[in-house]
């Protein structure tokens, strides 16, 4: 067995099937979490399960392991189809894929023995750190050669900010893990807590939300069957994006003894990141103004519409939590957690799958195995998600205000105790979703062939 | 002093940027913009269609609801906000 055999869109197909099943397992464990979270000793106390674990085994599989690999499989898709031109190797691509697939592995096993750097989203050791930039590095260095000989010179918007995510996630990911200190992957005292949080927004920022936005600017024209509404807007967007995105990740703590200038950066430039974002949500629904019809005719523009509405109030939210007065009643509260789940899920998540399902029948060459239980899935998660927003955001109002009221943390517990309920109920769904995403996915790249989608 | 590495690292980024946007001017990047609109458009996969490709869908009033619900919660989170600030 040969597992870098070089075929075409091989890493896409291995990337999207990649991605099908870490959500699976990503989901599943976010449902562990929250059924712990009703009844902390149902599950018996098992160590690499317990909570302070399974969390962080959620975030990462849902992060990098379900989201990420859609949007880096998109992303081997989009680039030599927009360059006209073949991907500089695919062997090089299927490096990268089974060292991605690797590292979250390995990321699952050490996190569950508990081996972790915690801090938020970074909380991988140093050796798979190490194996994750290698990744970035090669899927970078594949992006920049397959750039190098393209046959199309002009870029389309989607490849300024794929090749813009690479190089952005790199350094990112390399600071913000503190590589040069193994022992810890951290620095000192609160210099680490600011730096753990420009890691943690620009991981947001410059991997999840630029690769969703390029999947989104290539998919919304072909399936309204119109241009784009304006590509110097999209190019402005990107340009400002960089701007206004890149030193704002301090706003996750205003709560902390943090310099008062920095903190005022940080507010200012997140109220600032309405212009990127609203450059690019008014963009695409200026291009599917009038074709609403056609773009939930498919299932892809279905994913991808519902993940910019979901951008849109991520958005909202964003600056609205980064307002120091707004942060006493929501910081440390399951509102927050809402707000993630609506980032990564609701936008990144949905536009994610709304990428696996445009590219899918175009790798394969023939049509989804099953559109329906894609809409099956895209309605469940929909739903689950909509559920997540409202329970999470309800318990964490009740959460802060009777804390700013005085109460204390054990008489607010029970209060919120029906909706962790719902929330784990709610998780039935997404998870369910989930298995059957891995199901259909599965069936289009090696079951026979499908309906007409 | 820890903020000159962090003002470093932003002003390197800031300087990756600039590099890249004379880059752009160089290689023409920002001279065709109406081309790069159509540029996605090559694509010839079959797709469905509507019949009525204007006409608003299930869909549509779903999410239309979504973000009612989601400005009603904003809205409630500022109120909230407003009466502490005011206790």
């Amino acid at each position: 067995m040969n597992i870098l055999k070089d075929e075409p869109y091989g890493t896409t197909k291995g990337f999207l099937l990649s991605s099908a099943a870490w959500m699976v397992a990503g989901s599943l464990a976010g449902f562990i979490g929250a059924v712990e979270m009703v009844a902390p000793e149902l599950l018996g106390n098992i160590p690499w399960i317990a909570f302070g674990r399974i969390r962080q085994i959620h975030t990462n599989l849902v992060m990098f392991g379900f989201v990420g690999s859609a949007l880096v499989g998109a992303a081997h898709y989009l680039v030599p189809t927009l360059l006209r031109t073949p991907l500089h190797s695919e062997r090089i691509g299927k490096a990268s894929l089974w060292s991605w697939n690797l590292a979250i592995t390995a990321g699952v096993v050490t996190l569950s023995l508990g081996y972790t750097q915690n801090r938020e989203y970074a909380e991988l050791i140093w050796p798979i750190d190490i194996g994750v930039l290698i990744v970035l590095a090669l899927v970078f260095y594949n992006f920049l050669q397959t750039l190098r000989r393209r046959k199309e010179n002009l870029l389309y918007v989607s490849i300024w900010y794929i090749v813009g995510s690479f190089v952005f996630t790199f350094f990112t990911y390399f600071f913000g893990n503190a590589v040069w200190n193994p022992e810890t992957g951290s620095i000192i005292g609160i210099p680490d807590a600011v730096l753990a949080w420009f890691y943690g927004h620009n991981i947001i920022a410059f991997f999840f939300t630029t690769l969703a936005v390029a999947v989104a600017y290539y998919i919304i024209p072909i399936v309204a069957r119109t241009p784009l509404y304006s590509h110097t807007l999209s190019l402005i967007g990107f340009w400002t994006i960089l701007i206004m995105y890149s030193h704002i990740g301090t706003h996750h703590i205003i709560q902390a003894p943090v310099q008062t200038w920095l903190k005022v950066i940080a507010v200012t430039g997140s109220i600032g990141m309405l212009i990127p974002v609203l450059t690019v949500l008014v963009n695409l629904w200026l291009t599917m103004r009038g074709r609403l019809g056609n773009i939930h005719a498919d299932v892809a523009g279905k994913f991808v519409f519902a993940g910019s509405v979901w951008y849109l109030l991520t958005c909202l939210q964003g600056p609205l939590q980064s307002l120091p007065s707004v942060q006493r009643l929501t910081h440390f509260t399951n509102w927050v957690v809402g707000h993630a789940h609506m980032g990564i899920l609701g936008f990144a998540g949905m536009t994610a799958l709304g990428g696996v399902y445009f590219i899918l029948p175009r790798v394969t060459g023939r049509s989804l195995y099953s559109a329906r239980l894609a809409d099956i899935q895209y309605w469940l998660i929909l739903i689950g998600m909509t559920g997540f927003f409202v329970v999470l955001t309800t318990a964490g109002l009740i959460q802060g205000n009777g804390w700013l009221n005085g109460e204390v943390v054990y008489r607010i517990l029970p209060e919120i105790h029906l909706y962790m309920v719902l929330r784990a109920s709610l998780g039935i769904l997404i998870a369910g979703g989930a298995i059957i995403g891995l199901y259909n996915i599965f069936m289009s790249l090696y079951g026979p062939k499908g309906e007409t989608s | 002093m820890f903020y000159i590495g962090w003002i470093s690292l932003t002003a390197s980024g800031i300087l990756v940027g600039i590099l890249v946007f004379l880059w752009a001017l160089k290689t023409e990047q920002f001279s065709d913009q109406g081309r790069a609109r159509y540029l996605p458009l090559r694509d010839d996969f079959p797709m469905a269609q509507a019949q009525n490709p204007s006409k608003a869908t299930g869909e549509v009033y779903a999410l239309l609801f979504v973000i009612a619900i989601g400005l009603a919660a904003m809205a409630t989170t500022v109120i909230l906000t407003l009466m502490s600030l005011g206790g």
